[in-house]
């Protein structure tokens, strides 16, 4: 005998609880506050510029975009303005005014609003625009001869460049306590550690993204490393490594969980962090990019439509 | 949806922040050192990156061992590319820096290296005679993918 009572919705009106997309575009801004801010110390008044052209002018795309489209104007809810953030965070802080502003026509155009606008982008709008730029101009995108002219207190040598040309002894400065603390050259704000782990862990506990895409991805990076550095420790570099360097913390918690290219139920969210994984550390022992990570999300950005195939069984049946 | 409110004070802040980049890139560009620090030479079998700084302050070489030419003035200190380019072209007159202190016609039989043929000499050379660092016995020991 069927229960009456278990399917039962009350109509309208509902309570909403308060959270809206906007203020969840917020906390991820001030999430990535610390990793951004340590790159400020690190790259000074060049960063500031970066930074703030990035986002001025990923606004003015998305509110061009939204006149030309006809649409309602929602550079207030605060997407355009994370995306601006994060491309920014992704770059050297030497990036050119020219390079930076043609970054966030294309992640705005090509990478959001050509779908659509928000939620309809198959793929994550920064990566998309990052892999466009460092495929047409490598050269800005290059770590180690954008950043020639800074001086640090540390091996300035980009690791995985140097992981990848001379294996495993040519990264012993980096050990996890220097990488966790930022000592490594990379993107404005994909080099601290700590503040990157922080920002995620913030997100997750305020449900802005998904842990099982986050923990499955830095899973999936740490055994598929450690296989790799077993199998050959002088050539590849180990686990913990990998876990720190390029843009694998940024990736897990501001890249691969973004809403609308990454999947909904658990399977597949575990099927595409650890593919993205996976990927990544072909990409980056196997492949001929320093770093996968870019190249990996994109990729599971696209398997994303066939992960969500993965569905539970439906409850009850039609009569 | 966005009230008026909050889309004045996006286009606020969004306005600040142009003229911050703006103000940020033409006050405060990223100006090389008049010593460089490390020299990237882009080339395609893999880009060599040359830590010029740490040659300097911490290996025991005197600058005139690779700044050669003149080999007794610091004010002949120039670059390498100065006189030996990347991709000089064939019976080219002599690069222009030559000429400030040579005559063209004192100079004009003279073969100038090219810079990846300067360097590789220059490099090799002075590895192999103190037996550190890449000895070129392989390309990747110095042009990393």
């Amino acid at each position: 005998m069927r229960s009456e009572k278990m399917f039962i919705v009350s109509h309208a009106p509902f309570w909403h609880n308060g959270s809206n997309v906007a203020e969840r575009h917020y906390g991820m801004l001030l999430a990535a506050m610390p990793a951004v801010a340590l790159g400020i110390v690190q790259y000074g008044l060049p960063a500031v510029a970066v930074i703030a052209m990035s986002i001025s002018t990923a606004i003015f795309w998305e509110w061009l975009m939204n006149r030309v489209t006809k649409r309602s104007i929602t550079v207030g809810d605060g997407n355009a303005a994370l995306l601006g953030l994060l491309f920014a965070m992704l770059i050297p802080a030497t990036t050119p005014w020219w390079v930076v502003t043609t970054g966030t026509f294309v992640m705005m155009v090509l990478g959001k609003h050509i779908f659509g606008g928000i939620g309809g982008n198959p793929f994550h709008p920064v990566v998309v625009s990052l892999m466009i730029l460092t495929v047409s101009w490598g050269a800005f995108f290059d770590f180690n001869g954008a950043l020639v002219n800074y001086s640090f207190s540390f091996n300035a040598l980009y690791p995985l460049g140097l992981a990848k040309n001379f294996g495993t002894a040519a990264v012993a400065d980096f050990t996890p306590g220097n990488l966790l603390l930022g000592r490594q050259i990379g993107g404005i704000g994909a080099t601290f550690g700590l503040g990157l782990i922080g920002g995620g862990a913030y997100l997750i506990a305020k449900r802005y993204i998904r842990w099982e895409i986050a923990v499955s991805f830095l899973s999936s990076i740490f055994l598929t490393a450690l296989i790799f550095h077993l199998a050959a420790p002088d050539q590849y570099a180990g686990p913990m490594f990998h876990l720190l360097t390029g843009y694998t913390l940024v990736g897990a918690f501001f890249l691969l969980p973004e809403d609308s290219s990454s999947p909904v139920n658990f399977l597949p969210m575990l099927i595409y962090g650890a593919g993205a994984g996976v990927m990544t550390m072909l990409i980056r022992n196997i492949g001929n990019y320093h770093d996968g990570v870019l190249l990996a999300v994109l990729l599971m950005n696209l398997v994303n439509p066939l992960l969500d195939k993965i569905r539970p069984k439906a409850l009850g049946k039609v009569a | 949806m966005t009230s008026e409110r909050d889309l004045k004070l996006v286009y606020s802040v969004a306005v600040i922040l142009f003229i911050v980049g703006l103000f940020c890139y033409a006050a405060f560009p990223v100006k090389p050192p008049d010593e460089p620090l490390r020299i990237q030479y882009r080339s395609a079998t893999g880009n060599v990156l040359f830590e010029h700084a740490k040659h300097a302050t911490e290996y025991d070489v005197s600058c005139y061992d690779c700044h050669h030419h003149p080999g007794d003035d610091e004010a002949g200190l120039i670059a390498c590319s100065e006189c030996h380019l990347k991709n000089p072209e064939e019976n080219a007159p002599p690069p222009e820096r030559c000429l400030d202190c040579h005559d063209a016609d004192d100079i004009e039989d003279t073969e100038m290296p090219s810079q990846p043929d300067a360097s590789h000499d220059q490099c090799s050379e002075c590895h192999s005679g103190i037996g550190a660092g890449p000895v070129k016995q392989a390309c990747s020991e110095c042009h990393a993918q």
